[in-house]
């Protein structure tokens, strides 16, 4: 019923297509089929009286000739006689009123000779007179040199008319609710053919969102292949966005890359030119000379670092982001380096929340940068290194933190930058550099801190947004 | 003639009826004369016929002639030969089967010359021949089958099928027809089965018949008790009487207080019959000038004021009523009336719960005409004898129909007619009578009754003093009784019943 349809759309309740159609067609189902009866029994009943009354009127009309001759020679017996034969097997009755009393009767001998009482009428239809149970049609007859007046009436039952009436209205009830119900049914099934196809919609809407390819299947109805023409033009839409968004970036990050390279080269570069130019001034002692020529090839290393770590970033920059769960990021760079790394299994933990941390981001390019933070945690660390995941509504920061020596804040800085060697070698600091520059292209950072464990913690911080 | 009149005097001590289950009542002025539906000639043994037997044909409550122990009948293109077909698996109170046989048996018993009733039967081919010993072959009524019967008529007699539908048609099994005491207890086919008769209590015991054709009564007993009116009415008031059908009673009756009036219509008259064998009612001008001194309005209005006035012989509802008095017979009416100083005598039945009132009435009335009129009050038994030997000057009876028909009526003064109570010879109005019985169209049939009863009303053979109408006083612990327009003979029991647990509490109640 529409009620509880307005009842289920005002509850937010989510129904189905059917239970919708089912719903928004009950009360019309229910008002069609009630209003059909009551018309079509009407007027079949109408048309039923009509007959009924001008065949009761046809017969006494046709009855009265006779009836007045029996009357004026007194021939009660035959008058009985013709109006018994006449509603025999019928309920129904006839009676000859004779100057205001019942002469002839075919109901009770007993109202012969009575005053007649009218019965009362109700109302007036097509020549009937219809009282609470009857419907009376009469003739008068009189000749013209007889002062006696006589009136048949016929009694014609209500009671098998409303029953007829009733019945129609019942059986034209049922037909046309059953009727109602069956193309019902065959609309749902029609309906459920028809939009078969929107489950394969769903799935082409679905791997637009996965990024997967399919192959879309042509749909016969119209309105849903322009649907799936949408989702075609859509997704090569997408595509092309994401290629044009690709290049941009690319070009963003390799102009921010060589940017930082020019900047983290210009000191190198800027030293290694004063210490060439130290070689050719002539007040510069030998011993400074020699102290600057020996940092030449030094300098150089520091530059021909830069510019690798420089190219290994511009290899990354192309990211893949996807909104998924970041712990499962997280599992894979912890399982890696614990194989990798063969380490004590001891000296590893991981702590994750339980529940899934959805974020941006790219999985495997992110999973270097873990990696990295790892690899350095175990080699500064004493005993343990530990890899967790929190999640707040700001941020959401992965933190590597060691029982190492931790680093200086200003060496930290110098690494992040790509800048400055780490104690244990140059893999380190390029680890640094490199997950720095991966937590950048995430649009995050890394933050050091000094660990609870007592040693460095890199955190990883990528904003909510 | 049908003649009535009760109230036999019995001042004999009254032994109240046994408190049986379901038992019905009915008060009568006498009991039965005869069981011999040939012999039948009064209401009370017509009455008890109707309970008992069964007929071909029978009348509905209006008059249609309905099939009966017959399941259908054809009446022939020429009106001469009428066929019956019998309803299977009839069976009479002994359980014995209803052949065609008995059926014959039973009509040709109508024709022969015992028959009271032979006057109806005499149209059938052969009935004329039958004198003493019945030769069978040549009596037009014949067996196609067991359950067929053929009877042939000399000539088409139209109300001889009214003839089968009434109380003088009954179907008596063939098998008892040398039993001598058949009808000290007899056998019929009807609604109630002859049980017993208790002469010191004046009562016939009746029982329902478990095999009647449209199903057992439900009145278990159905006693008929012989009894004055004024008893009948006390017993009435004590719910000890159940029916007081045979009674004559005015509406007015403190009697209805106690119980139901179903009413109906009449097929019948009251007269006072005059005899034209006996004078000076042999001369037409004192019978008119007698006749001319009643004044019968008078007479209606102070003792049956609820009946019709009487404008001439024939009751309403029939071919031949007359509606007002004729301007022809009128204008002889106003004639002046020239009695005689001899001594008429009007015999009356005493059993009229109004005899000496009646009397006293006629007396004075007519004195004051000039007339020397005795009434004489007379039991019903030997009224009726006096009647049927056409001693009686003058008699008050009611002319009740067999049939409805004013044939029947009309007959009652056909020359040759046994019954002719009047005497009256007219040779125009016997052939106007004959003529109207071979008449097969209806119309002209009427135009003949028409002429029949001028004749009649010119020859002042009848004061017509009134038509009744039946006031029938049931108790109110019955219900279903359906009476008929012809008479209380042929009140229908079919569908009676009565409640026990009514008369119970009504006598807990006295």
């Amino acid at each position: 019923m529409k009620i509880a349809l307005i009842k289920a759309v005002r509850m937010n309740n989510q129904i189905s297509i059917f239970r919708y159609m089912y719903l928004s067609q009950s009360m019309f189902r229910w008002a069609i089929s009630i209003v059909l009866a009551i018309m079509i029994s009407f007027v079949i009943t109408g048309i039923n009286l009509y007959h009924k009354i001008n065949s009761n009127q046809k017969v006494i009309n046709a009855l009265s000739p006779y009836i007045m001759t029996l009357v004026e020679v007194n021939d009660r017996t035959e008058i009985n006689r013709v109006l018994g034969a006449v509603v025999k097997n019928e309920n129904a009755k006839l009676i000859l009123v004779k100057d205001g009393s019942v002469y002839s009767s075919t109901g009770d001998v007993q109202e012969l000779d009575s005053p007649y009482v009218p019965t009362k009428i109700n109302f007036k239809l097509f020549e009937g007179l219809f009282s609470s149970n009857e419907i009376i049609v009469k003739n008068s007859i009189r000749r013209n040199s007889s002062s006696t007046e006589s009136t048949i009436y016929y009694f014609g039952p209500l009671k098998p008319i409303i029953n007829n009436t009733l019945a129609i209205m019942f059986i034209v009830f049922v037909v046309s609710i059953l009727i109602s119900f069956m193309i019902s049914y065959r609309t749902r099934q029609s309906l459920k053919k028809a939009l078969m196809p929107l489950e394969q919609l769903q799935e082409e809407i679905k791997n637009i969102k996965l990024n997967k390819s399919q192959v879309s299947t042509p749909i016969k109805i119209k309105e849903l292949e322009e649907i799936r023409q949408t989702i075609i033009e859509t997704r090569h839409d997408l595509d092309l966005a994401n290629e044009k968004l690709a290049t941009q970036k690319a070009k963003e990050l390799s102009a921010d890359a060589y940017k930082r390279l020019i900047h983290d080269l210009h000191n190198p570069v800027a030293a290694l030119r004063q210490m060439v130019k130290i070689q050719t001034m002539p007040n510069i002692d030998e011993e400074s000379k020699q102290e600057a020529l020996e940092s030449v090839p030094e300098i150089a290393e520091e530059i021909l670092l830069q510019v690798t770590a420089a190219k290994k970033n511009l290899e990354y920059d192309s990211l893949a982001l996807q909104n998924i769960d970041i712990r499962n990021c997280l599992k894979e760079s912890f399982n890696q380096v614990r194989t990798t790394a063969k380490s004590n299994d001891n000296k590893l933990s991981l702590n994750l929340p339980d529940y899934p941390v959805f974020i941006k981001h790219d999985p495997t390019v992110l999973k270097r940068a873990i990696v990295n933070l790892l690899e350095n945690g175990i080699e500064a660390s004493k005993d343990k290194v530990k890899l967790e995941l929190e999640q707040n509504d700001r941020y959401t920061s992965i933190k590597v933190a060691d029982d190492g020596n931790g680093l200086s804040e200003d060496k930290v800085s110098l690494f992040l930058q790509g800048r400055g060697m780490s104690s244990k070698g140059n893999r380190q600091a390029f680890g640094l550099t490199s997950a720095s520059h991966i937590a950048r292209s995430h649009g995050g950072k890394i933050i050091y801190q000094r660990s609870d464990l007592g040693g460095a913690s890199f955190e990883i911080r990528l904003e909510a947004r | 003639m049908r003649t009535l009149f009760f109230k036999i005097v019995l001042l004999a001590t009254w032994t109240l009826a046994p408190c049986w289950a379901n038992t019905y009542v009915k008060s009568m002025y006498a009991l039965p004369i005869t069981l011999d539906p040939i012999q039948m000639n009064d209401t009370a043994s017509l009455a008890i016929g109707n309970l008992i037997y069964d007929g071909l044909l029978k009348f509905s409550p209006s008059l249609e002639i309905q099939e009966a122990l017959a399941e259908s009948w054809m009446t022939s293109n020429d009106g001469k030969t009428l066929t019956f077909k019998l309803r299977p698996n009839l069976k009479f109170h002994d359980g014995s089967s209803i052949t065609a046989d008995d059926v014959i048996y039973s009509l040709t018993r109508a024709i022969s010359p015992e028959s009271k009733m032979r006057k109806y039967y005499d149209c059938i081919e052969g009935a004329d021949e039958v004198s003493g010993k019945i030769n069978q072959d040549k009596i037009g009524i014949k067996a196609l089958n067991a359950n067929t019967v053929v009877v042939k008529l000399k000539k088409p007699f139209p109300a001889f099928i009214s003839v089968l539908a009434g109380t003088t048609a009954k179907i008596l099994p063939k098998k008892y027809k040398d039993d001598k005491n058949f009808f000290n207890a007899p056998i019929g086919s009807g609604l109630f089965r002859y049980k017993s008769k208790n002469v010191a209590n004046k009562k016939i015991f009746l029982e329902a018949f478990e095999s009647y054709y449209l199903g057992k009564s439900k009145i278990d007993q159905f006693v008929l008790l012989e009894t004055t009116e004024e008893l009948a009415i006390d017993k009435a008031k004590k719910n000890e009487v159940h029916d007081l059908v045979s009674w004559p009673l005015t509406a007015s009756n403190l009697v209805f207080k106690y119980g139901k009036n179903v009413q109906s219509p009449l097929a019948a008259t009251w007269i006072v019959g005059l005899n034209t064998k006996r004078p000076p009612f042999n001369s037409l001008k004192f019978r008119r000038d007698f006749k001319n001194s009643f004044n019968n309005e008078e007479f209606r209005k102070k003792f049956y004021p609820d009946a019709y006035p009487a404008f001439g012989y024939i009751p309403p509802g029939l071919p031949g009523y007359r509606e007002k008095i004729d301007d022809k017979l009128e204008k002889k009416h106003n004639e002046k009336i020239n009695p005689i100083n001899q001594q008429i005598v009007i015999v009356i039945p005493q059993e009229l719960s109004e005899a000496k009132e009646i009397k006293t009435y006629f007396e004075q009335s007519l004195k004051k005409q000039g007339w020397n009129v005795k009434v004489q009050l007379m039991a019903w038994d030997k009224l009726m004898d006096g009647y049927s030997k056409k001693k009686h000057q003058a008699f008050l009876v009611s002319m009740n129909m067999d049939y409805p028909d004013a044939e029947f009526l009309i007959r009652n003064f056909e020359s040759n007619n046994p019954d002719n109570f009047s005497g009256l010879s007219n040779k125009t109005l016997d052939t106007l009578i004959y003529n109207s019985r071979v008449e097969a169209n209806k119309s002209k049939r009427i135009e003949i009754y028409k002429n029949a009863i001028q004749i009649l009303d010119e020859s002042s053979v009848t004061v017509n003093l009134f038509h009744p109408k039946a006031n029938y006083w049931v108790s109110n612990c019955v219900s279903g009784i359906k009476p008929s327009i012809l008479s209380e003979v042929y009140v229908d029991y079919t569908q009676a019943t009565i409640d026990e647990n009514c008369i119970n509490k009504g006598r807990k109640n006295e």
